[in-house]
């Protein structure tokens, strides 16, 4: 394993998600008839975060080193994606496993949130984790239906051998709204609601410390629609050369994030209660998605 | 005699060594703690010799006094459990007890404490179900003393009764209408004949085995007894009971219809099933709870239904056969290992609640607060073990659930398939319920029942570091434990797995085209990397401004402004709310057949007690009578008083702890079941 086969995904998943983000805000300022910041906005916002002291309401050490380890959790979760053919680093290709390393930015999220005797924080730390609870049984019954479809769990296997069926595109669009909820795009995004609960746990970060937590949050956003896109993308690709397959999985991403953006731009968000339920309903639908691809459709 | 046998008598030794060293120290409390629990470590620490000596030895067969033992993989599994969580409460519980000094009676608790432990690997060791009946009903007479330590509260008495009867009701009586059958079937009831005896694959003894290790593992709807009953005991006691005695019914299941009988797919369905809804449950309802111990309990039912899933896929695959069958042993392995894992996690957590509890006197989340900066390393512990039981990567927790992850994902079958939907989950609520449990006691604002403490003594804190260091160890080095728990999967199957390997850190749970794996060593590497790199890329200076939380303006006391326990996830909790009402209707109707059934009981024993003690006076009144007369005699005097004194000093010591009435009621129901055992054993 050659060094750069590391450090080049890491360093580009760094560098996209930001501009990713930038393009989002442009494309959302379109949608609604705006001008609209430059694409490089998020980049120039968050260099300039990374280099303000922050000041700290606490020196509890879990408030601290939250951010840290939401960065990192989120940048290891994104080496165990398939780029192209290549893997970068092999510690897992499990499914689970990656699903358990992009949950620790959560975990990082509602910890800090919990730290402080703070209602903001607590609220949004409180409504985080209701989304993850309420989120996880559709991840799950996606989950199951692409593993009894393609008799893996494995990600650079998966995708590579499924076999088209009713019940497996049905697979894909509730993975597309597990992602779309998990990555707290509106209306899901409860949990980081600026203009209600002061954007939540943040609401007590500043300086580099907020940056770093921003910039964890984008990256895991990236990595969910890489998820995504690869699912998409890898079974219609097969036997293309590997550099082919990572521009188109570049595309899809941009492409599925664009369609995000409007679908955010026309939503307005919603209260925890209602998020909790809609999602509910959907996991009751995707129960129905089970036992088609259970008779084998 | 071999060396592994010498060892075991060791154990034993040093456990009876125990009860006579502490017998002579009914004055001194603290003294007969410390010698007593001294002991006991040295006995977990030849136990844990013993294991490790057994396995590399292979199985062994021996009998004492005519009682035959037979160790294998699977007694080894529940060996090494009791070893460590001995030794950890041996740390632990010196200085923990003296919380509970106003009680007296040091003595009795080290007495009962090492019979606990002795039943217990006796339970798992023995190889005849009489010998099995006779040890399971000495382990369960010695854990409901303990629960009623402070039996001075009404509660407590309460949790411990329904406990008791609970077992006797649903898992003694069971157990026992299955050795008859087998008896009557077999002719014998040693596990060696029995196994090759080919008992009919009658529903019935399945029926019966599910019901009676059911409830003594307490599962859905057979759990309602243990919310009460575990936080009802001291800590250190309560880890024991979460940590291992509810593992030892999971061990009495896998011996009982994989060894004795045979696995049956059926049978495998139900105990997958049932761990499933226990699983739900369990969890859904430790979510809600605001006590620190019972929030514990709860999530010991729920993680007990995680183990019967692994354990039911397991078996439900060894049963299928084939192809399949490597599959098997590999989700049996799973179960087995979060039962491993439970043992440290529960354990350690049940250990941490009572840390808190020693020092603030509560265990009332709602009222507990900002420990963080006073118990700094207790905070740590707990920590970890909460992410580990919520399943974070790379801790212990997550090894398990995420191998029960691959048994129930990759079957190709539905239902398991959404058995695993459910187990994926309660993962998520198990984080929950432990972020609430982690945050509410050691972070925020200090709650009201914390004043200037200070952190435990060195004791307490040496027993948890040990178990946290394991919970990181099986971790991240797995494959240290997982030969020993592929062993009685692939004992059923004769078909040899290897899911992970001793000094190798990578894990692949299946094997062909597709096969996952998951290397948590290299894991941690990569996220202490990026960490570091991240912390050294944008540091923090020491010297960063600190201000104030932000209060928009208001000026609001710190202690008023954040969330307490009761408040988090209120509106999920809402929204499941009708769980919880259907929940509680079937845990009470069980409840109250239970206690319809336990009055009828206890009204026999009434009698049965009434009649001993009538007989007792007359034996008492004679005895009196032949003092009174033997001043004459000369020659059986010399022999007989001695006799006539010790029968005397062990009355008054009898007394002593029989000074209620329930407490004899007590000894006249273990007694009634002792009768029942040996009228069934009559023919032996």
């Amino acid at each position: 394993m050659a060094l750069w086969e590391i450090i080049v995904p890491v360093s580009l998943v760094l560098t996209i998600a930001p501009i990713l983000d930038g393009m989002g805000r442009k494309v959302k300022a379109k949608v609604q008839m705006r001008q609209g910041p430059p694409i490089l906005q998020t980049w120039y916002d968050l260099t300039s975060l990374l280099s303000m002291e922050p000041i700290l309401p606490t020196d509890g050490l879990s408030f601290r080193l939250a951010p840290y380890v939401a960065l990192a959790s989120a940048v290891a979760a994104a080496t165990v994606l398939p780029y192209g053919g290549l893997s970068p680093l092999r510690f897992s290709g499990d499914f689970f496993v990656f699903l358990y390393v992009v949950a620790m930015v959560s975990i990082a999220y509602i910890v800090a949130g919990f730290s402080l005797p703070n209602t903001y924080t607590n609220a949004g730390a409180n409504r985080e984790m209701m989304m993850v609870l309420s989120i996880e049984p559709v991840l799950g019954v996606a989950i199951g239906i692409l593993a009894i479809n393609s008799h893996s769990l494995c990600l650079s296997y998966m995708p590579l051998h499924l076999h088209a069926s009713p019940s497996i595109f049905l697979a894909i669009g509730l993975l597309a709204y597990a992602v779309y909820v998990e990555g707290g795009f509106v209306p899901f995004d409860a949990a980081e609601a600026e203009t209600e609960i002061l954007e939540g746990t943040l609401c007590e970060y500043s300086g580099r410390l907020l940056g770093v937590f921003k910039w964890a949050l984008m990256v895991k956003r990236f990595v969910l629609l890489w998820l995504l896109g690869s699912f998409i993308v890898l079974p219609l690709t097969k036997g293309f050369p590997g550099w082919a397959v990572f521009l188109l999985q570049l595309t899809a991403v941009l492409a599925i994030y664009f369609a995000v953006v409007t679908v955010e731009a026309h939503n307005a968000r919603l209260r925890i209660d209602q998020a909790i339920r809609m999602n509910t309903k959907v996991f009751l639908a995707s129960l129905v998605v089970l036992l088609i691809a259970s008779l084998g459709w | 005699m071999s060396l592994t046998e010498n060892l075991m008598i060791m154990v034993m030794g040093l456990y009876g060594a125990s009860v006579l060293a502490v017998v002579p120290l009914r004055r001194s409390y603290g003294r007969a703690l410390r010698i007593g629990h001294a002991i006991t470590f040295l006995a977990s620490l030849s136990l844990l010799a013993f294991t490790v000596e057994a396995w590399l030895r292979g199985p062994l067969s021996f009998s004492w006094f005519g009682v035959p033992f037979h160790v294998d993989g699977l007694s080894l599994i529940l060996c090494l459990v009791l070893s460590i969580l001995g030794m950890a409460t041996s740390l632990y519980s010196p200085s923990y007890m003296e919380v509970y000094e106003r009680l007296g009676r040091g003595w009795l608790y080290v007495v009962l404490y090492s019979t606990f432990m002795a039943s217990m690997v006796l339970v798992v060791t023995v190889s005849n179900m009489l010998w099995f009946l006779f040890f399971w009903e000495a382990m369960t007479l010695s854990s409901y003393l303990l629960i009623v330590w402070e039996a001075d509260e009404e509660s407590v008495r309460r949790a411990g009764w329904r406990y008791f009867v609970t077992m006797h009701l649903a898992s003694t009586l069971p157990l026992l209408l299955a050795a008859g059958i087998m008896y009557s079937e077999a002719g014998s009831l040693d596990f060696s004949v029995l196994a090759s005896s080919h008992l009919g694959l009658s529903p019935l003894l399945y029926l019966l085995f599910l019901i009676g290790f059911g409830s003594k593992a307490g599962v859905f709807p057979l759990h309602f007894w243990l919310p009460d009953a575990h936080p009802a005991a001291p800590s250190n006691v309560s880890a024991l009971l979460s940590g291992v005695m509810i593992k030892v019914a999971v061990y009495g299941l896998i011996r009982s219809t994989c060894f004795i009988l045979k696995p049956s797919e059926p049978f495998g369905f139900a105990v997958a099933l049932v761990g499933t809804v226990t699983l739900t449950i369990g969890t859904l309802y430790a979510l809600r709870q605001t006590d620190a111990k019972r929030l514990l309990a709860y999530h010991s039912v729920g993680q007990m239904g995680y183990i019967w899933l692994g354990v039911g896929v397991g078996i439900f695959f060894i049963a299928k056969g084939g192809s399949w069958a490597a599959f098997g042993v590999m989700a049996m392995a799973a179960g087995l290992f979060h039962l491993v894992n439970h043992a440290l996690f529960k354990g350690l957590l049940f250990l941490s609640a009572g840390s808190v509890l020693y020092r603030t006197g509560t265990r009332d989340l709602n009222r507990l607060g900002g420990l963080g900066r006073l118990m700094p390393v207790t905070a740590l512990f707990t920590f970890v073990a909460a992410m580990s039981i919520a399943g974070v990567p790379p801790l212990n927790g997550f090894m398990s659930k995420w191998l029960i992850y691959q048994s129930t994902f990759l079957s190709r079958s539905g239902w398991f398939v959404l058995f695993g939907v459910f187990a994926l989950f309660i993962s998520a609520a198990t984080l929950a319920s432990f972020i609430k449990f982690y945050t509410a006691q050691f972070e925020g604002s200090r709650g009201e029942a914390v004043g200037d403490i200070r952190e435990v003594p060195a004791g307490m804190l040496a027993g948890k570091g040990l178990l946290t260091s394991l919970c990181v160890l099986f971790g991240v080095l797995p494959g240290l434990v997982l030969p020993l728990l592929t062993d009685p999967g692939s004992a059923v199957t004769g078909v040899s797995v290897r899911i992970g390997s001793v000094w190798s850190a990578n894990v692949i749970p299946t094997t062909g085209a597709g096969a996952s794996h998951f290397n948590p060593l290299l894991f941690v590497l990569v996220l202490v990397v990026l960490t570091a790199a991240a912390l050294a890329a944008l540091p923090l200076k020491k010297s960063s401004r600190r201000g104030r939380i932000w209060t928009t303006g208001e000026p609001v006391p710190s202690a008023d402004y954040g969330l307490r326990a009761m408040h988090y996830y209120g509106p999920f909790e809402h929204h499941i709310d009708w769980l919880y009402r259907t929940g509680s209707r079937v845990a009470d109707g069980c409840g109250r057949t239970v206690a319809a059934a336990s009055a009828a009981y206890i009204r026999l024993c009434r009698a049965l007690s009434d009649a001993c003690s009538s007989v007792g006076r007359a034996v008492s009144r004679a005895g009196a009578g032949y003092e009174r007369h033997a001043g004459e005699e000369f020659l059986d005097e010399a022999i007989v008083s001695p006799i006539v004194d010790i029968i005397k000093g062990s009355a008054s010591v009898l007394e002593d702890v029989l000074s209620n009435q329930r407490l004899m009621t007590v000894i006249a129901l273990a007694f009634l079941t002792a009768v029942v055992v040996i009228l069934l054993a009559g023919g032996v």
